[in-house]
This record gives structure tokens, C-alpha cells and sequence, in this order.
């Protein structure tokens, strides 16, 4: 048999990178803006709203891309899963983005010492957290890996302990009021990280589909 | 099955739909509606040529069953092997099963003429008679003995109403049945397919030498119908058994590299949804996706 429609496995390939690029963005981002936050960098900041701008390019773009191809190829099987799946995870990414910009900006009117020692070990701690999540998140799409869905579930419910616990050290009164304030925000943050990784890899489950037999003959 | 055949034997008689809905009904509690037909490892000889190999299926009453896949995969013959068609081809020869409605439909004692008119087929290339358009959807009831003209005016009517052609003829219905565009002798072709009341329609690509237009039409027509029908359809165009489909059925070809001989499988049946969303083989992918084929 001949293989064909080799124009639009190009397009397709083409959309996969441009979201990968969204991925690594957010994957990147997410370690250097809690470093920011506990170092008090505002550099960073800077880096991270160029980014921003580019995203905010891309995303658009994106969006243009598959729906011409749903438009113009019919799309059907593992083609229609991957278009449509992309439409649902991009605003996700952007999303993700923007907190990670939210994060960093903390940085610029928060020093890293207006921290108490706990949350500043609480915030690194779901810092780290939310970044490996990422990475798997990444991964599992990347890969069409349908069983990283439960793993990533179980590690929200430990970031969800971490969010409870920062949340008890804030109520306990340790640091001035707006700090207090800036962290509540702050926390709610690295936990919807948490969230959106979640959900990505449940699009993935839809997004790979069935288990392709191999020809039976 | 050996009782039914001889039931069948002794009245040369296909059982009516009804008389064994409710007994197919129970039989086939599982499924989502009667079977109509339940082919079992079915394979289709032209003399020691094997053009299909081991099809199993079954279709069920109400619903649009597709067939599609690559040229040569066989999935016309297994249509024609639902109403008897290749009976009258040389050397075509039925291995396994076909049950239409519970009774073999290749066992002794029934006649393809029988079957053919309970199980009617629309093919591929409009086909009117070279006579008047009612004379076209007048004669199959004319040959089963209608000589009331008031019964066929009836008749005509109806089954013209049913193909979405009489507001188009109703006024010229002693022109030549030839004298109609493409899509109009098509629905001409299914009215006179309707107008002895078929239990099954089998289309044979009905729609490929049709323009979008007519295309839809006829697409139409066949969603209106199918309460009273039970319709199989094969065709090339992938968009309109996804349009018009309840289940689809995707063969393929098998070469034998050694013989140099090629063989139709059926490779995955399932219902319309899964096969264009969640296709299960990677032939099926390969193929709805328009990869290979």
C-alpha cells in the first residue's frame, strides 16, 4: 500500500511542535520562578513577560492552525483526538503561563527574608512539586503515556496537603499582613499548577486512544 | 439451524419480519436491535479464486450498515452475497453461513427470486427501465400479480413520496424513465426498489456518480426510510458513511505474496463512532485517516 496525505502529516507534525514549545515554556518557567520568588530576583520577571508576549503569539496561532486542518482534511481517528485535544490543553498552557508570571512577579515586592523559615520551606517544597508535575505532564503528552493521568492525580492530592499546610502557617499570623496576603495568593497559584497538570494528562487519556492491535493476519 | 432450513425447505418461504421479531428479539437481547442478517465465516469463491475469506457479521434491522474499504477488499461481493446477486455469476461459489432473519438463505429450496424480493438492491450506475417512470416503480408489483391500477396508482405514489421524487414527476410520470437527470434516476432506481416492499435495501455505491447535491438527497432519503428498512451500503466515500451510518464494517485486502493472489478480510466492525473516532486495528486507522489504501 502507498502512504499518502503526506502535506497534511506535516501540518500535523508542525502543530505538535508548536505545543511543545507552549510545554517547555511552562515546564521551564515553573523552577525559575520560584526561584525568583525566594530570592527576590526581579531579573527573572523580565525573562518571563517576554516570554509571555511570545505565548501570547503562539497560542493564537495554534488555534488558527487546527482549525483550518479540521476545516480543509476532515480529520477522523487519531487525527481528530490530536486536533481537538489541542484545542482543549492550550488554553490550559496559557493559563499555566500566566501563573507562573503571577509567581515571579511576587518577587518584586516581596523579599525573600519577609518569609518565615516554614513557608519558605512550604513554598519551595510545592515549587518543586508543581515542576516535576510539569515535567510528567510534558512527558505523558509527548509520549501518548494514557497512564500518567493517575500518577499525576495521586501527586495533586500530596500538593493539596502542601496548600492546606501553607495555608495554616499564613492563618498563624508569623509574617505582616499584605505578605501574608501576597502568599495566600500565591499558594492558591502553585496549587491550580497542579490542577492544569492534572487535567492534561487526562486529555491525553482520550488523546491516545484505544490500544492499536497489530494486524491479526 | 437444521430445523429452520427444512421450515424454510417445506414452504420455499423467507420467514416475514414480523412472525420472528419477537423470537429474534430474546435471541438477541444483548444486541441493540434484531438481527437481520448473521453471516457466519462466510467466503466467496470465483471458481478456485478466494475473493473473501472468513467474514462474520452480523446487521441489524433499522439501521445503516456501511461497508467500506480499499478496491478489490471484497466488500461488494459480500453485499451481493446478502440477496443472492452472485448466484448469477459462473462459478461464484458460498462457503459458511448466511441467516436472513434466522433461516439459511442458501439453504435448499430457497429461491433467489424470494430472497430478491424481500431484500432489494440499488446499484451503483442508475438503471431505469427504457419505459414510462410509473412503469418503472409499477413493475416489480406488476410481476408479484398488482393488476388493480387504483392498488398501483397507490403504489407508485407512495414509493415515489419515499424516494423524494414525486413533487419532481408527479406531473410527467408517462416520460421516459431515461429522460431523468443522474440523481433523479437514482431516486427512480430506489423508488422501484420500494414499490414491492422490501425488508432490506442493499446499495451498491449509490451515490457515486451523483453530484454533492444529489448526494445529499439520496443521504436523506435513506435516513427517512430506515425506520421501515434495514439498509446496507457500500461506498468509497468515507465522509458519507460517517453522515449516514449507524455501524460500519472496514475490509481489506490480503495479498498472498507467494500465490501472488489477494484475498477481502473483514478487519474491524463496530459501531460508526468508534470505527472513524477509535478505530481499534491499524489497518482501520491507516485507512479512515486516508494514510494507506
Amino acid at each position: 500500500m502507498v502512504e499518502h496525505r503526506q502535506e497534511f502529516e506535516r501540518e500535523l507534525e508542525a502543530i505538535e511542535a508548536k505545543v511543545i514549545e507552549l510545554f517547555a515554556m511552562v515546564a521551564e518557567d515553573l523552577p525559575g520562578a520560584t526561584q525568583a520568588l525566594l530570592t527576590g530576583n526581579a531579573q527573572v520577571l523580565q525573562m518571563l513577560n517576554e516570554r509571555e508576549q511570545l505565548i501570547d503569539a503562539l497560542y493564537p496561532e495554534i488555534e488558527e492552525l487546527v482549525n483550518r486542518e479540521i476545516l480543509l482534511q476532515a480529520p477522523v481517528a487519531s487525527d481528530l483526538r490530536f486536533l481537538l485535544s489541542v484545542l482543549r490543553i492550550v488554553p490550559e498552557l496559557e493559563r499555566s503561563h500566566d501563573l507562573v508570571v503571577q509567581i515571579a512577579s511576587r518577587a518584586n515586592h516581596l523579599l525573600g527574608e519577609d518569609l518565615s523559615p516554614r513557608t519558605r520551606g512550604l513554598v519551595e517544597r510545592m515549587g518543586i512539586l508543581a515542576s516535576d508535575m510539569w515535567r510528567q505532564a510534558v512527558d505523558s503528552w509527548y509520549q501518548r503515556d494514557r497512564s500518567a493521568a493517575l500518577a499525576l492525580e495521586e501527586r495533586d492530592d500530596e500538593m493539596d496537603e502542601f496548600h492546606a499546610s501553607l495555608l495554616t502557617e499564613l492563618a498563624s499570623g508569623r509574617m505582616a499582613l499584605p505578605v501574608t496576603m501576597e502568599m495566600t495568593l500565591v499558594a492558591r497559584f502553585y496549587e491550580r499548577l497542579g490542577d492544569h497538570a492534572v487535567n492534561i494528562a487526562r486529555r491525553v487519556v482520550y488523546l491516545a486512544g484505544p490500544a492499536t492491535e497489530p494486524p491479526a493476519n | 439451524m437444521e430445523q429452520s432450513e427444512q421450515n424454510v425447505a417445506a414452504k420455499t418461504e423467507l420467514p416475514k419480519p414480523a412472525a420472528v421479531q419477537d423470537m429474534q428479539r430474546s435471541a438477541f437481547s444483548d444486541t441493540p436491535g434484531t438481527a437481520v442478517f448473521d453471516a457466519k465465516n462466510v467466503s466467496l469463491y470465483y471458481g478456485s479464486f478466494r475473493a473473501v475469506t472468513d467474514v462474520s457479521l452480523s446487521i441489524y434491522e433499522h439501521e445503516i450498515t456501511a461497508f467500506i474499504g480499499p478496491s478489490g477488499c471484497g466488500k461488494t461481493t459480500v453485499l451481493r452475497t446478502l440477496n443472492r446477486m452472485n448466484d448469477l455469476i459462473v462459478g461464484a461459489r458460498v462457503e459458511g453461513e448466511v441467516h436472513y432473519r434466522g433461516a439459511s438463505l442458501y439453504g435448499s429450496g430457497v429461491s433467489p427470486i424470494a430472497v430478491r424480493r424481500r431484500i432489494g438492491m440499488v446499484f451503483q450506475k442508475p438503471n431505469p427501465f427504457p419505459k414510462s417512470i410509473y412503469d418503472n416503480v409499477a413493475y416489480g408489483p406488476r410481476i408479484n400479480g398488482e393488476r388493480n391500477k387504483g392498488k398501483l396508482n397507490e403504489i407508485v405514489e407512495r414509493s415515489l413520496r419515499q424516494a423524494a421524487l414525486w413533487d419532481e414527476v408527479k406531473d410527467r410520470l408517462n416520460k421516459s424513465g431515461l429522460s431523468l437527470s443522474g440523481g433523479q434516476a437514482q431516486r427512480l432506481c430506489i423508488a422501484r426498489t420500494l414499490a414491492v416492499e422490501p425488508d432490506v435495501v442493499l446499495m451498491d455505491e449509490p451515490c457515486s456518480a451523483l453530484d454533492p447535491i444529489a448526494t445529499g438527497r439520496i443521504e436523506d432519503l435513506m435516513h427517512e426510510i430506515k425506520s421501515q428498512y434495514t439498509i446496507v451500503i457500500v461506498t468509497h466515500n468515507m465522509q458519507q458513511a460517517t453522515r449516514v451510518s449507524d455501524r460500519t464494517a472496514f475490509f481489506s485486502v490480503l495479498r498472498n505474496e507467494e500465490s501472488d493472489t489477494r484475498t477481502g478480510v473483514l478487519v474491524e466492525y463496530d459501531r460508526t463512532e468508534n470505527i472513524f473516532q477509535n478505530p481499534r486495528d491499524s489497518r482501520t486507522q491507516a485507512y479512515v485517516t486516508g494514510r494507506m489504501g
